[in-house]
């Protein structure tokens, strides 16, 4: 979207009006938050959506479905999420009003933030690991892929993310798993990735990041499907710190950054685990993980999310260990890893899914599919 | 590295003060929450950080005088640590992982090549929004 595209005359006073709200809640606080002021960034999430302006949005979304915690009395309420949000709205909002009175195209460009897509006619990637999150409505997976074959866009061996996110049937007792194997309009199931085979990619759109990688998106186009058993899983074993210490190098901070957003993927050989502690009560478990001479923390979600994993990082405390393939993001001078998988004879094996057998008749029966 | 572990909970601190303010709102705050801020001031000019002192000096006045642009100050401030928090990361963490590629002591690297006692720098655009809210009636 170009600075010119936009409505400024509506826009201006919707920023102005919601960065206005946004201090007034401040002020007087969430208890005595107004409906009006909640309307307020119920209409501003609405119209920055529909505006295009889905940064803004997605962060509105965040603070109103935050507020609501708050005012349902929810125990999954966070404050610290609240605020960052809040804030992370402020500045968006005050930001983008003044790149547009200064008719700031590249500063307008910078605060959108939409990484365009360029469609890929044929992909072959192979799945390293999944990451897992369970939220009260929907659960959400990441699948970290590396290509086996090349493309215009990608040499072998480069980093792609394919996510899929399921709403949550109320009252079903089904494990978060299980949605993996419903089908996607595409018509295939995401449980495709983890047969341990090439999986064959046409027509998508890909979304390239500063890295050299990207996020593999699907068209109603495209097509998925398996092709024969992957071996050659040697090739994905090692990890340079290079690539990521250049990354850190050329980074120019802004108040708006996320942490996840200078990540790397690591795999860690002889690495040692000790047992978890919970240092934030209503935080995630952390294991502490050692291995070339540093200290990592390994975060545990807490709850049924995390359940797989910690089940699985408490084995390896004693047990032989397999290198390690995970996320490393760095918060608080802490260098913080999200293990995903390790690397077997036979290839990766998942730590975070649960192996709990699926009834798929029951599945789609639970869920009215039948 | 225990100078670090010491910013580091100054920063959790300042960051839960500003959550408690939040939630409560600027207009809720006592003589408690003022004097906590004032002692969080303190140490960010201990440490070096006279921009963050400089914003907390402002929300303390602010909330003193009912001063409604003590929110905006807020926010700011919230930003700026942020930033203060990344740069103070992205640099320790940057000379363990150089350590690591060299075979030396990562501890040893990252004290070494240690300088969070320096402000953090603000993004342009940030820095720029002082100018743009004291024109705001």
């Amino acid at each position: 979207m170009k600075l010119q595209q936009i409505d400024k005359k509506k826009l201006l006073p919707l920023l102005d009006e919601l960065a206005a709200s946004v201090e007034q809640l401040l002020f007087s606080g969430l208890t005595t938050a107004s409906e009006s002021t909640r309307n307020t960034l119920t209409v501003a999430f609405q119209e920055a959506s529909r505006m295009g302006l889905l940064r803004l949005g997605s962060t509105l979304r965040s603070v109103s479905e935050e507020l609501g915690r708050y005012t349902r009395n929810q125990p999954d309420f966070s404050r610290k999420r609240l605020s960052f949000f809040l804030n992370r709205s402020w500045l968006l909002t005050r930001s983008l009003a003044r790149a547009i009175r200064a008719d700031n195209e590249k500063d307008f460009e910078r605060l959108i933030w939409i990484p365009p897509n360029t469609p890929v006619e044929n992909l072959e990637v192979v799945t390293i690991g999944v990451s897992k999150k369970v939220a009260g409505a929907f659960c959400a997976f990441d699948f970290r892929l590396r290509t086996v074959s090349a493309c215009d866009l990608l040499p072998v061996g480069s980093k792609l993310v394919w996510s899929c996110v399921f709403p949550l049937k109320p009252g079903a007792d089904l494990p978060a798993e299980a949605y993996l194997h419903l089908p996607q309009k595409q018509k295939f199931s995401a449980i495709l990735f983890l047969e341990g085979k090439s999986i064959l990619l046409e027509k998508v759109a890909l979304a390239l990041d500063k890295s050299g990688g990207g996020r593999v998106s699907f068209t109603e186009h495209s097509k998925v499907t398996t092709s024969q058993v992957f071996t050659e899983w040697g090739q994905f074993q090692s990890w340079s710190s290079d690539s990521i210490i250049e990354r850190i190098r050329r980074h120019e901070t802004s108040p708006l950054d996320l942490e996840i957003e200078l990540q790397d993927e690591i795999v860690l050989h002889d690495w040692q685990i000790g047992a978890p502690g919970r240092p934030d009560n209503e935080g995630p478990h952390v294991f502490p993980v050692e291995a070339m001479g540093v200290s990592f923390d390994a975060m545990v979600g807490a709850g049924k999310e995390g359940e797989a994993l910690y089940n699985s990082l408490n084995k390896y405390i004693r047990a032989d260990r397999p290198p390690l393939y995970g996320l490393l993001h760095f918060e608080k001078c802490k260098m913080i890893l999200q293990p995903l998988s390790v690397f077997e004879a036979k290839g990766p094996r998942n730590l975070t899914l649960s192996n709990e057998k699926i009834d798929k008749k029951l599945l789609l029966k639970t869920l009215n599919l039948v | 590295m225990l100078e670090t572990l010491e910013i580091v909970q100054a920063i959790d601190h300042l960051h839960k003060s500003f959550d408690d303010l939040i939630l409560r709102g600027l207009r809720s705050a006592g003589s408690e929450d003022l004097n906590v801020l004032s002692m969080l001031r303190e140490e960010f000019e201990r440490i070096g950080a006279h921009h963050i002192a400089d914003l907390i000096g402002a929300i303390v006045d602010g909330i003193r005088a009912d001063d409604s642009k003590t929110a905006a100050y807020l926010f700011r401030a919230q930003a700026s640590l942020r930033v203060f928090e990344r740069i103070l990361t992205l640099e320790t963490v940057g000379g363990i992982l150089q350590a690591m590629d060299h075979g030396c002591d990562p501890i040893v690297e990252a004290e070494e090549s240690d300088d969070e006692e320096s402000d953090a720098d603000e993004s342009e655009d940030f820095a720029e929004m002082d100018g743009e809210d004291d024109d705001d009636s």
